[in-house]
């Protein structure tokens, strides 16, 4: 298939007061597979429907290849697309489904190959004459994969196929599909609310946020280095602690807070702003030691109490009561080893280069 | 893109004002006029002599004042009945099968006068029950009054409200019900739970109730009742012409108290229709293989009706009964001579409920798809002004377009157009609209937005999408829909006798009613009742079956028959 560039420029989609989409510009690379990940009512499906040509944006424009593209839905723009709730036509058999989407002169005997071709492709090609609503969950989706690739598109549009579906499947879903779309090297979009789909396929993410991108980028420089705390709440950051930044030398940072007191620490670029600010650490960056232990001068220490323990199995977590709020830790469980029970004086330790510093 | 948007708007508006129209045409200016006719004179000025001969006649105040009695006797009654049923069905956790429940909703498609007509046969002093039952007192329902509308009004609608009544407390999960269910004394369950949970149900079953007692007409004159409003207005127009300001008064004082009832009804469930929909619509695992207190009840209330109804089916097989409990010999000549002498009623029938139902379908699902499309302030005010349709009774639409239409000809057959067979049609798709729109609104449901975009995304005509994929994904609902447009007008007997021009024009609820009312003809009457009733049945029987044929059907049909916010 020849794939293709997509430049989305400058899009806004109001429905009635309130924009739903605020100036989106993006471009995705021909054969790149780039999510859209955002809570719900972010404004991701609008925005998939408006590349798709379902919605008509108030201003701005989409351009395929280089040229715009007329924003309504028209058959001319090989678009093809798998909704979230897959919408199979339940009075068609696997093979009718698929079918349909073949136009223009094409005998019954290519007909045939090619949504047989597709279905062996798949892994389905057994099921090609049941009824949707005989078919499994990942059957289900991957007919809906099929019936979107058949027309050969150049553009594949995913509006959170993976929905609904729970976890084992969804990890195996999220691989086939990674697999075909490698396969045929077609652009595709894929818009989820779920994280760990993102990560885990997208050569690239846009994180949308209130119909505004707040951060494209590597599923890795996202998780690493989100752009603003809404950005790191949605990617998994729980600790955001107030405080000010003060620079006290050339390379060195203060961070001082009323709940965890004085932290210092080196900055080798990007030093964080002075002024109020929050820091925000995973909990999965912190570590909890006994009060009276070595104190490793790669980290930073405070002193808290621990307030809950949660045994979640590879991982426990802890609330921490530092100061006047409470932090979340995360340490991993070891065999024979149990939780450290509340109440517990601990140390806190992080390493600064893993906490990021947002203007408060 | 550009010209077929400019096409589509088109279409869209062109089927905005013919819609309009149709509204405009064949309710709101009818019902306008029937005002005007109540207050004003030939030359149209105010005049208050018909209020004042209304308000200081005794009979058109005993009339009015008994129509409410009644009404609210038989809605009551109907509750009182229903209420402890569904309670112990509830607390028995036993939910219907789909067909028993669909059955629930036979009084719609039925006649109430059939039931009255075969208490008559069963308990009437000619029967020889009616004789052994002497001694503990007359039980022959034409000699208690008033009272005997309201018993057999409540008869027939009863399972109508224990259905609504079921469907309303089976809204929720199996754990809710355990949860509330443990410890909990049976008392305060029924109050604290059971009430709040089914008053959706039972305040639009009341009122059904209510609206369709207040609108019978054969039924009190099948029992040689005239002291109600339906058969005053009914007499006066018949004696003094459609132009009678004094039935045009009674036909308003029906819309009145009508509109009161449906409004009381959504005060007394104390939410809006989405809301006290919602409810019946919640899909509950029906409980199979499990009888008990549940099963017994359900068996008690199917042969008691069986009881109710074995007059007119006794009456069609007999060939003589007289004085004896059961005929002393039987035949299906009744049958015979019905289906032989009564084809053209069933070509009526077919003709004036057939064209109804299309256009009720057709106009349904242009509605359905306006409502679904609105913003939400109108989506809220149409929905109310569809629903509100049902507090227009026929009888009173009946006289509206006689009135309206008096002296209009029809153009090709140059005929007066109430002479002829349209106006019953058109008052019955008027009538029938509020539920056409309900189910036409489910079966929009049943085909998503995102299955057409899907398709759409083919690059294929808008004609094929409509044939291949949204045509076949609405058929079922759509024969549903018809089926009960279908089945409501059938029923409508108040507006057939006003509006048919002649006896051979009669649909056959009309036939049925005439050969009742003499007694050689009682028998072919209660054998074409029995077909009826039959044929309705089948009919349901046979929805079912195509249902159950199609894998996860049963919840559209429980949706279409009570429809309601349920999504995809």
């Amino acid at each position: 298939m020849n794939s293709l560039r997509i430049d989305v420029d400058n899009i806004v989609f109001s429905y009635g007061v309130a924009p739903l989409l605020r100036q989106v510009s993006f471009s995705v690379e021909a054969g790149e597979l780039f999510a859209v990940l955002g809570p719900s009512g972010s404004g991701k499906t609008t925005l998939l429907r408006v590349i798709a040509g379902l919605a008509q944006p108030s201003s701005g424009c989409i351009r395929t290849g280089g040229a715009a593209v007329d924003t309504a839905l028209s058959p001319g723009r090989n678009v093809g697309m798998v909704f979230q709730s897959l919408s199979l036509w339940p009075h068609m058999t696997v093979f009718e489904n698929v079918a349909f989407g073949i136009t223009g002169p094409s005998s019954e005997r290519e007909t045939e190959q090619r949504v047989t071709n597709l279905l062996d492709m798949l892994d389905i090609a057994d099921t090609r004459d049941a009824r949707p609503d005989c078919l499994s969950g990942g059957q289900r989706q991957r007919v809906a994969l099929a019936r979107a690739l058949v027309s050969e598109p150049r553009l594949l549009l995913l509006d959170d196929p993976f929905a609904n579906v729970e976890h084992e499947l969804r990890v195996q879903m999220r691989h086939d599909l990674r697999v075909v779309q490698r396969r045929l090297g077609i652009t595709t979009i894929l818009v989820t609310h779920d994280l760990e789909d993102a990560l885990s396929i997208a050569d690239r993410v846009a994180v949308v946020v209130h119909g505004v991108i707040e951060q494209i980028g590597s599923p890795a420089s996202i998780y690493d280095f989100p752009s603003s705390p809404a950005v790191a709440r949605f990617v998994g950051v729980e600790n955001f602690i107030p405080g000010v930044v003060a620079h006290v030398e050339n390379q060195t940072v203060e961070f001082s807070s009323p709940d965890i007191g004085k932290l210092r620490w080196s900055v080798a670029r990007d030093r964080p702003a002075e002024g109020p600010s929050l820091l925000s650490i995973r909990p999965h960056a912190l570590h909890i030691h006994p009060v009276d232990t070595f104190r490793d001068g790669r980290y930073s220490w405070f002193e808290g109490e621990i307030v809950t323990s949660e045994f979640l199995g590879e991982v426990v977590r802890y609330q921490v009561a530092v100061g006047g709020i409470l932090v979340s830790v995360k340490q991993l469980h070891f065999l024979g080893t149990p939780p450290t029970p509340s109440g517990t004086p601990v140390l806190v330790g992080f390493d600064p280069t893993h906490a990021r510093v947002f203007p408060g | 893109m550009k010209s077929y948007a400019i096409r589509s708007s088109v279409v869209k508006r062109t089927f905005a004002v013919l819609l309009a129209a149709y509204l405009l045409v064949f309710l709101v200016l009818p019902i306008v006029k029937l005002v005007i006719a109540a207050i004003t004179d030939e030359t149209g000025q105010l005049i208050r002599g018909p209020l004042d001969v209304f308000f200081n006649h005794p009979l058109y105040l005993e009339s009015l004042f008994n129509s409410i009695v009644v009404s609210a006797g038989a809605a009551l009654l109907a509750a009182i009945a229903a209420m402890p049923i569904a309670f112990v069905l509830w607390r028995a956790r036993t939910r219907p099968p789909l067909l028993v429940e669909l059955f629930g909703f036979l009084p719609l498609f039925v006649p109430p006068f059939m039931l009255s007509l075969s208490l008559q046969s069963l308990l009437g002093r000619g029967s020889g029950l009616g004789q052994w039952l002497q001694s503990w007192g007359d039980m022959d329902p034409g000699l208690w009054g008033l009272p005997s509308v309201a018993v057999i009004e409540a008869i027939h609608y009863f399972p109508l409200v224990l259905m609504l009544l079921i469907m309303s407390t089976a809204a929720y999960s199996e754990q809710a019900h355990a949860t509330a269910s443990v410890g909990v004394d049976w008392r305060r369950l029924a109050i604290r739970v059971f009430l709040p949970l089914g008053l959706p149900g039972l305040g639009f079953g009341m009122a059904i109730t209510f609206l369709k007692t207040l609108d019978d007409l054969a039924t009190p004159l099948s029992l040689g009742l005239t002291n109600l409003l339906a058969p005053q207005a009914f007499f006066r127009v018949s004696t003094y012409g459609a132009q009678d300001p004094l039935s045009s008064l009674m036909a308003i004082a029906m819309i009145l108290i009508s509109a009161l009832a449906w409004l009381a009804s959504v005060v007394l469930v104390r939410q809006g229709l989405a809301d006290w929909e919602r409810p019946l619509n919640s899909p509950l695992p029906r409980i199979r293989g499990r009888l008990g207190t549940g099963g017994l009840c359900l068996g008690a209330i199917g042969a008691f009706y069986l009881v109710c109804y074995s007059g007119v089916i006794l009456t069609s097989i007999a060939r003589i009964w007289s004085y004896t409990a059961l005929p002393e010999s039987y035949s299906f000549a009744h049958y015979a001579s019905a289906l032989e002498s009564e084809t053209q009623a069933f070509a009526n029938t077919f003709f004036y409920c057939g064209f109804a139902a299309v256009l009720d379908v057709a106009i349904g699902l242009a509605l359905a798809y306006a409502i679904d499309h609105a913003p939400d302030r109108w989506r809220r005010l149409l929905t109310w002004s569809i629903a509100s349709l049902l507090s227009v009774p026929a009888i009173a639409l009946a006289i509206a377009y006689l009135q309206f239409f008096q002296g209009l000809r029809l153009p090709l057959f140059d005929e007066p157009l109430d002479a002829t067979g349209f106006l019953l049609p058109l008052a019955f798709s008027v009538r029938g609209l509020p539920f056409a729109i309900r189910a036409c609104h489910l079966v929009l449901r049943n085909v998503p937005a995102s299955y057409i975009e899907a398709a759409q995304f083919s690059g294929r005509s808008r004609w094929t999408v409509a044939r291949r994929i949204v045509l076949p994904m609405m058929a079922l609902g759509l024969i549903v829909a018809f089926l009960i447009c279908f089945g409501v007008s059938a029923v409508d007997l108040s507006s057939a006798m006003l509006l048919v021009p002649s006896e051979t024009e009669a649909p056959i609820s009309y036939s049925i009613y005439l050969h009742m009312q003499s007694t050689t003809g009682r028998g072919t009457g209660s054998a074409l009742a029995v077909l009826v009733i039959a044929f309705v049945a089948i009919a349901m029987t046979g929805v079912v079956a195509l249902l159950r044929a199609r894998r996860a059907a049963a919840p559209p049909i429980r949706r279409i028959v009570f429809p309601g916010t349920q999504t995809h």
